[in-house]
């Protein structure tokens, strides 16, 4: 089979043929695009343009676009999710990386830490951990008990509008494992040579971080820094199991808005809108994220 | 006359078997969410159905809460919900623009329903749905807790002064340690709507719909401001304790009333089995207090509906099995209280005590206490409506409750959402 | 001497780590075996009594099948959508991140697009086209799009193109000399270096439809055909008692597998890219 799809593009020249062969590794992803995910995609971009609850549709054109810029929770809650994502993104990623560089060598008991530590990121957002974070950092929980000792006051973390959001963050940031397994599998390709060089030139731990790891991680950083802030900005369940977007709207994630517009208030069409605000801004973050690269990240292979 | 006899035995047997030949194998896809209990109990229902009714195969489909609701509009949409699904009041917007529910009436009987709950499943004359289950707000009260403190529990009829003052009582003996109840208009999704609605009849004395009748909102505003100054008092004297605690009450991990903070807590009767269920405190309901010459605002609010499918391809024989379910006695006494009191007379009356467990009782009790009094009509409220419920009111009193809003800018806002 | 020490230090420090990290899992763990009145209302962080009957009823919990049942479709789901995404994303991953090819750019924006757009404005939509399909009430909803690349396949290709491209071109070179097309270089040189990311696109595929919710649930009607994933909120009604004790003993029940799945095959996340020559 492959080599009959090969013969048939076997006369093309060099770079004809490698056009086409791409497209074949390509083709199921393709067609996937076509078949399953560009209409859903369609089809919420034509309801952006109604008012609609599903059922009842009227056209409306730009209105609810228009009607975005001066909802006062809207902008709320570009605010709420910009404040998570400039915080739980960056202290996931150093929290993951240090990590991943602690356990990268093989020592004794490293496949128990590496499991362990895991462990939290496997539970992802059932009820079991709304009732866990809500006990944990509730007034009676185990946080008011260890912030006692230092004499400070017990208090409700998450009803408190000045530490719900941050309480969400260190869930996000405890859940941190998918990118320590990524940065572990980069930290592996790095060649051992480099390092052994860099020990015989008596350089110190911190150095051959700064100077082999980091840079050799690039790649894989970039990665994780541009999928993390994907990830955070469509944070959702989180939020919507255990703070409900409250107190004082300080957790009302965009992605929570629009799902409050779509399902509660039966505001189809302007979620839908919303969403596609929403998708232009992470577009926008990713490719800015992207532009930078060129002049942080370093491929060998090129 | 005899040598007819034969003829006439043969001509009767085939006649009942070409009748039985006619009914034709049926299958009805029926949901519902709930915990085990429910599922237990209605699938034991079901059973005794199918034996009943051979030529029915009922089709279960069950799950948890979460997500019903995403994939009943879904369903609706796609034209595949099932024969009888399962609704509450606050879904009937969506399910009434999609034309998704077969008018009833005249196909199930309904004599034995308090009338205003039939009406409270209908919309423009039309019988959109049968209630499952009669449900009222209650006044939870942690007994164990008062006698702790010294403070006598409330006795019913208790006006809203006797609340307030009961709330303060508490605040006090306690040294400050526990509150009258949580601020529940403070709470995300919570009970501060439901507590609008009965504060309008009792209290501001309303006699036509409160806080909207089916098309619109009635409610001035004049009565939200009440409203919310009537709390902002209570947060004031700590008869409620203050947002900062209250903003995320629920009735598990966060439950005020659960961790001590509080000794009352404002909830329909269906949820009282679940907060005595995770303590070893002595919870009792009680009927909500009453205002001027005892005026009560309790609604005849359905805790759960059924409804039947437009795109049903057997809509009479759902139907029938709605009748069975909600009439019957043999499925009373399957059923129980896995769905909150049951809805008809004479399924409660095939209840005995010795079916049910001491929480079924008390919640029994109490129902049966709040039904001595008046029952007003629930409306279903204009499109839309259930953001102000779940998303406004909290927000706005949150924001009172910070002090960034005034009670009066809070009105008007309130105000604004709701026009 | 400072490496001896280095390495207690880190040991220690490693150990009070965990400890931390597992604490909230420490506390589901001890729930699980908790009379429903002791979880919620504060004070003792041990159990009065230990409850291990909590796992029975749970397992037990519902009258036509148990958790075993939903442990079975968990695992038939899982492995198509592991099996689909594997295969779909490595080529697709190749293709980004070695060949040449018109609107390379373009497409691979509407790749990471794909992710950007909220799942919940979506839902709705998807079902309607896939009942269209006729794969409700069946796994074909669940399982067909990751063969497609479309079960988080942005991430995946992504993640596959990220990690191909730290690959050393020159294994490629080499292969070409030998005279290698296209497609035996991505089956002798790439496929095998790709170990780690294969496991981890596995792994994560793995973890995300063991855990998956509402796609789940819009798509399986019958409770025979339930995961886990649903079986878990069958406990789960808006006001009727929740047995949180048994909740929490068939949650702790789900971690196991995807833990021992992530223990045992870790080996291949630590697997380095073979420097030298061809393999087979």
């Amino acid at each position: 089979m492959v080599n009959m799809l090969k013969d048939r593009f076997a006369q093309g020249s060099r770079v004809g043929r490698n056009n086409m062969t791409a497209f074949l590794f390509l083709a199921p992803w393709l067609i996937g695009i076509f078949v399953f995910t560009l209409w859903p995609f369609i089809t919420s971009f034509t309801m952006s343009l109604q008012e609609t609850n599903l059922f009842v549709s009227k056209w409306v054109g730009l209105e609810n676009y228009k009607q975005l810029l001066s909802d006062r929770r809207f902008i709320k809650s570009i605010q709420v999710t910009l404040k998570f994502v400039f915080l739980s993104v960056p202290l996931k990623l150093a929290f993951a990386l240090f990590v991943a560089v602690m356990l990268k060598e093989r020592f004794r008991g490293v496949n128990f830490f590496r499991s362990a530590l895991y462990f939290p990121s496997l539970i992802g957002g059932s009820v079991a951990v709304a009732a866990m974070w809500t006990q944990l950092f509730g007034l009676r929980g185990v946080i008011n008990d260890v912030v006692g000792i230092f004499g400070i006051r017990p208090r409700s973390w998450i009803a408190d509008p000045s530490t719900a959001l941050y309480t969400l963050v260190i869930l996000a940031v405890w859940q941190f494992g998918s990118s320590m397994v990524i940065f572990l599998s980069g930290l592996n390709n790095i060649p051992q040579s480099l390092y052994e060089a860099a020990e015989i030139d008596g350089a110190s731990r911190l150095r051959r971080f700064f100077h082999i790891t980091l840079p050799m991680l690039s790649p894989i950083i970039l990665f994780n820094l541009v999928l993390q802030t994907i990830g955070a900005f469509q944070t959702f369940t989180q939020a919507f199991i255990i703070t409900k977007g409250g107190p004082l709207n300080e957790t009302l994630f965009m992605v929570l808005y629009i799902y409050n517009k779509a399902f509660t208030a039966s505001e189809m069409g302007y979620a839908s809108a919303l969403s596609w605000v929403l998708l232009f801004i992470i577009l926008a973050f990713t490719l800015l994220i992207l532009r930078t690269s060129k002049y942080w990240v370093y491929y060998e292979a090129e | 006359m005899k040598k007819f006899m034969p003829f006439l035995t043969l001509f009767v047997l085939l006649a009942l078997s070409v009748s039985v030949m006619a009914q034709e194998k049926v299958e009805l896809r029926v949901s519902w969410w709930g915990a085990e209990t429910r599922h237990r109990a209605t699938l034991e229902a079901i059973e005794l159905y199918e034996q009943l009714n051979p030529h029915v195969t009922i089709i279960p489909e069950y799950a948890g809460f979460e997500g019903y609701q995403n994939k009943l509009l879904s369903q609706v949409l796609a034209g595949n919900a099932p024969d009888v699904f399962t609704s509450i009041m606050e879904w009937y917007p969506d399910l009434l623009a999609a034309d998704a529910m077969v008018d009833l009436t005249g196909m199930i009987d309904v004599s034995g329903h308090n009338p205003q709950y039939v009406e409270a499943c209908s919309y423009d004359g039309r019988m959109y749905g049968v209630n499952l289950s009669v449900n009222a707000m209650v006044m939870i009260e942690n007994t164990t807790l008062l006698e702790e403190l010294g403070v006598e529990p409330l006795e019913a009829p208790y006006t809203w002064e006797d609340m307030v003052a009961k709330w303060q009582e508490v605040y006090e003996k306690s040294g400050g340690r526990v509150y009258g109840a949580a601020d529940f208009t403070a709470t995300p999704e919570g009970m501060g709507f439901s507590i609008l609605g009965y504060y309008g009849y009792s209290k501001l004395g309303y006699t036509t719909p409160f806080p909207f009748d089916d098309e619109k909102f009635t409610i001035q505003k004049a009565d939200i401001q009440d409203f919310f100054q009537f709390f902002d008092d209570m947060r004031k004297t700590n008869a409620v304790a203050p947002v900062g605690i209250s903003a995320m009450n629920d009735f598990s991990a966060n439950s005020l009333l659960l961790q001590r903070m509080t000794a009352y807590e404002i909830n329909y009767a269906g949820t009282y089995e679940r907060y005595q269920d995770q303590t070893t405190d002595v919870l009792v309901p009680k009927p909500m207090p009453v205002g001027q010459d005892g005026r009560g605002g309790d609604l005849a609010r359905p805790g759960l509906i059924f409804n039947v499918a437009k795109t049903s391809k057997h809509i009479e024989e759902a139907a029938k099995f709605i009748d069975w379910f909600t009439n019957s006695p043999e499925a009373a006494r399957i059923l129980k209280m896995s769905r909150g009191v049951l809805p008809t007379e004479s399924q409660r009356g095939a209840l005995s005590e010795a079916d049910l467990s001491p929480v079924d009782i008390k919640v029994n009790e109490v129902i049966d206490e709040i039904m001595q009094r008046e029952f007003l009509l629930a409306y279903v409220g204009p499109a839309g409506n259930h953001e102000i419920s779940a998303v406004v009111l909290p927000e706005l009193s949150q924001m009172v409750g910070f002090g960034q809003m005034t009670v009066e800018e809070a009105a008007e806002e309130f105000m604004k959402a709701v026009q | 001497m400072t490496n001896q020490r280095h390495r207690i230090l880190k040991f220690i420090f490693l150990i009070a780590l965990t400890l931390i990290m597992l604490y909230p899992v420490i506390w589901l763990f001890l729930g699980s075996v908790k009379a429903n009145n002791e979880i919620f209302a504060g004070g003792r962080i041990l159990p009065s009594v230990w409850k291990w009957e909590n796992y029975k009823a749970g397992w037990y919990a519902l009258p036509r099948f148990t958790f075993g049942t939903f442990f079975m479709n968990t695992f038939k789901l899982v492995f198509f959508v592991v099996l689909g995404s594997i295969v779909s994303t490595t080529l697709a991953g190749y293709a980004f991140a070695r060949l040449d090819f018109p609107f390379k750019n373009l497409l691979f924006t509407v790749l990471l697009a794909t992710l950007m757009l909220p799942e919940q404005v979506l839902l709705v939509p998807r079902y309607v086209l896939f009942s269209k399909l006729g794969w409700v009430n069946s796994y074909k909803a669940l399982t067909i799009p990751a063969f497609f690349g479309q079960f988080s396949g942005g991430f995946f290709i992504y993640l596959m193109t990220q990690f191909i491209r730290g690959i050393p071109r020159e294994l490629d070179e080499a292969a070409v000399v030998d005279g290698c097309g296209t497609f035996r270089i991505f089956w002798h040189v790439i496929l095998p270096n790709c170990k780690p990311v294969v496991f981890s696109v596995g792994l994560f595929a793995f973890m995300w439809s063991w855990n998956d919710f509402l796609n789940q649930l819009l798509y399986i009607n019958d409770v025979g055909r339930f995961t886990v994933s649903l079986g878990l909120r069958l406990f789960l009604d808006s006001a009727a008692a929740v047995s949180w004790g048994s909740l929490f003993a068939m949650s702790i029940l789900t971690l196991i597998p995807v833990i021992f799945v992530f223990y045992v095959g870790q080996e291949f996340l630590v697997d380095g890219i073979a420097t030298t020559g061809l393999k087979g």
